[in-house]
């Protein structure tokens, strides 16, 4: 009798249920979508800090730093003589520099990054010697490790790339960072591919030379020399973009604790509401229950059961689509999938207990009504 | 038997005492049909009430078979419901979730009594509602929601079947049904107590009170039904 109450009684109200679900799926979805987003992304910039620390680019003073960090379409090109240029600066303290055009590409339902590459040297310097990033032979492709998989690519195998073979140089070994996705050309290939001969849109520069001072100071006096030599130009620190972004990642952290805080509090508000309307609206059936000798415990029962059992469903539809938002919504290039995200089925219990444990200590407060109920005056009712 | 020793019901109501149940001793033995009649207000509710052991009496004593009713533990209160009590309230409260066979129902799922489906279909048939044991309470007349009112509390056999107006408002057809039922139940030594204003009924009360803002005057008599 007692489950078939709650189950017709849920039948009945289900226009109220459904939205007494819908409201609870919503909120724990937002809570689960920002968590799981969250503990990627931080994961993701603590290997970037760690990777690609002090090294810096540069692009037109017009650019946003951040369209080269994300590569999104709106990055700005130039010519792609102004990496030699910069590099005679030997006032700058770099000793290497690289030319790049970075673009994304859609392979399939995925994104990769198609990066051509040129190395430049400072004049003083021996040619490509001493520089981190080794020339691409043309015709050849280097891939990152997510590439080389989205790619189904192996080394010495070959890849076609908007609609052009390439013979597969190299598979870099597994990053953990956006870097991953990318796939690395000759500049002159990439240029040729996208249709663009001649142009890049970032410089980048490598090994500082260390002239004393602190890292800022350094960092101040590239910028400071940059401004004075090529006004149209800006130089910028990966790291210090990166570190911003993490310091934000952080922060939102803490406020997880602020919104597991909004969360409870929304559940709580939630199920008092609802409750206490629910009492309201089944008196007769609390006085027909109470005549026919059911107890207080009962009663309560159907209701505790009840909440239990609908915060229970919407933690878990709740887990599910916030899970699977942070899946699908995070293009594969964001800097969030340097791991791939998934759902954290670990974190389903505590979703779980959470939930039901305070949608059922919300559920007392409208219990409190329904003992003060007077079942004579409503059964005595003419 | 039933019995109350000066029970008195005082209710407070905006700083005023309303006696709704004033000094009431009554004794009503199995097998009786009793009928309380009395204006509205003067206190027949609120004394089915404290006899079905959902209300407690300011003062004085209800006694059924020898318990006393509100010395028991809340517990044992809610077992005797259960066990012992029907009850058809004056605006019926059927559960409009459920339909009629689970309202009807309802006593017997309480008690997890076995042959229920059985006992349902009896009553039902008893009462004309055997074609409507699947409609839900919404889609019965008010005569046929009263009847199914009846049935709820008669199917668990109750020892002590407590009616508020169980014919009110019902035409002449309806309520001998309910009436048959009634004088059954009491002919096979239970103990029928009715509040009603209804005349039909109480020319077959085997026990009469009448109530005067909550002071009773008790009559026993033979049914006018049954006297020649
Ligand atoms: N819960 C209550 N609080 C205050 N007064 C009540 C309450 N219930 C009933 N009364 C009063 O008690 C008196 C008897 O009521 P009731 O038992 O319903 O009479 P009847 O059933 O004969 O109409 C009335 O004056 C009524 O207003
Ligand atoms: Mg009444």
């Amino acid at each position: 009798m007692f489950g078939q109450i709650i189950i017709r009684q849920l039948a009945h109200k289900w226009g109220m249920n459904l939205l007494l679900w819908g409201t609870m799926t919503a909120v724990v979805a937002l809570y689960v979508f920002v968590l799981n987003t969250n503990r990627f992304t931080i994961r993701s910039m603590q290997l970037i800090m760690k990777n690609m620390g002090l090294n810096q680019f540069m692009i037109p003073a017009a650019a946003d730093p951040l369209d080269t960090y994300w590569c999104t379409d709106r990055q700005i090109e130039f010519p792609d003589t102004t990496t030699r240029e910069i590099a005679g600066h030997l006032e700058l303290l770099s000793k290497y520099y690289l030319s790049m055009l970075q673009q994304r590409i859609s392979v399939g339902d995925r994104t990769l990054v198609l990066t051509g590459i040129e190395p430049v040297a400072r004049p003083d310097e021996t040619e490509e010697k001493g520089n981190p990033v080794k020339p691409i032979k043309r015709g050849t492709a280097r891939l990152g490790n997510a590439a080389a998989k989205v790619l189904g690519a192996k080394k010495d195998g070959t890849v076609t790339l908007l609609g052009r073979q390439f013979t597969v140089a190299h598979v870099i070994a597994e990053q953990g960072t956006l870097d991953d996705y990318r796939v690395y050309l000759n500049l002159a290939d990439a240029q040729e591919l996208l249709g663009k001969p001649g142009r890049i849109n970032v410089v980048w520069s490598f090994e500082c030379l260390h002239v004393g001072g602190t890292l800022e100071q350094i960092h101040q006096y590239q910028r400071d020399t940059l401004a004075r030599l090529r006004p149209d130009f800006r130089q910028y620190n990966l790291a210090a973009i990166s570190q911003g972004r993490y310091h934000s990642r952080t922060m939102t952290e803490k406020y997880q604790y602020y919104l597991l805080a909004l969360v409870a509090t929304l559940t709580v508000l939630i199920f008092v509401i609802t409750g206490l309307q629910e009492v309201a609206d089944r008196k007769y059936e609390t006085g027909v229950l109470l005549a026919h000798g059911a107890g207080y415990a009962y009663l309560m029962g159907l209701y505790l059961v009840k909440a239990v059992f609908l915060s229970a469903v919407a933690a878990v539809t709740g887990f599910v689509l916030g899970g699977a938002a942070s899946v699908y919504l995070t293009t594969p290039i964001l800097v969030t999938q340097t791991r791939e995200v998934t759902i954290l089925w670990t974190n389903l219990p505590p979703t779980l207990v959470l939930i039901c444990g305070v949608a059922a200590v919300a559920e007392l407060i409208p219990m409190i009504k329904l003992v003060r109920l007077d079942p004579c005056a409503i059964l005595m009712e003419e | 038997m039933l019995t109350l020793q000066e029970v008195t019901k005082l209710y407070q109501k905006d700083g005023q005492t309303i006696r709704a149940v004033d000094q009431l001793s009554w004794q009503v033995p199995p097998g009786a049909l009793a009928v309380v009649h009395g204006k509205s207000g003067s206190g027949k509710s609120t004394l089915l009430m404290m006899i079905g052991g959902m209300l407690n009496p300011t003062r004085g004593r209800i006694t059924f078979h020898d318990r006393d009713l509100y010395a028991l533990s809340r517990a044992a209160r809610n077992r005797f419901r259960k066990e012992s009590v029907g009850f058809v309230f004056q605006r019926f409260h059927l559960l409009p979730y459920f339909t009629i066979a689970q309202n009807i129902g309802l006593a017997l799922a309480m008690k997890h009594v076995p042959d229920g489906p059985d006992r349902i279909r009896r009553l039902a048939a008893q009462l004309d509602l055997t074609d409507r044991l699947n409609h839900y309470p919404d889609e019965l007349s008010v005569g046929q929601q009263q009847r199914v009112a009846v049935a709820r509390a008669l199917v668990g056999e109750p020892d002590l079947v407590l009616a508020d107006e169980p014919t009110g408002n019902l035409d002449r057809e309806n309520a001998a049904l309910i009436l048959d039922q009634l004088r059954s139940v009491a002919a096979a030594g239970k103990i029928v107590i009715a509040a009603t204003h209804d005349d039909r009924l109480l020319a077959h009360a085997t026990h009469r009170l009448h109530l005067t803002e909550g002071r009773g005057v008790a009559a026993t008599q033979l049914p006018s039904s049954m006297q020649s």
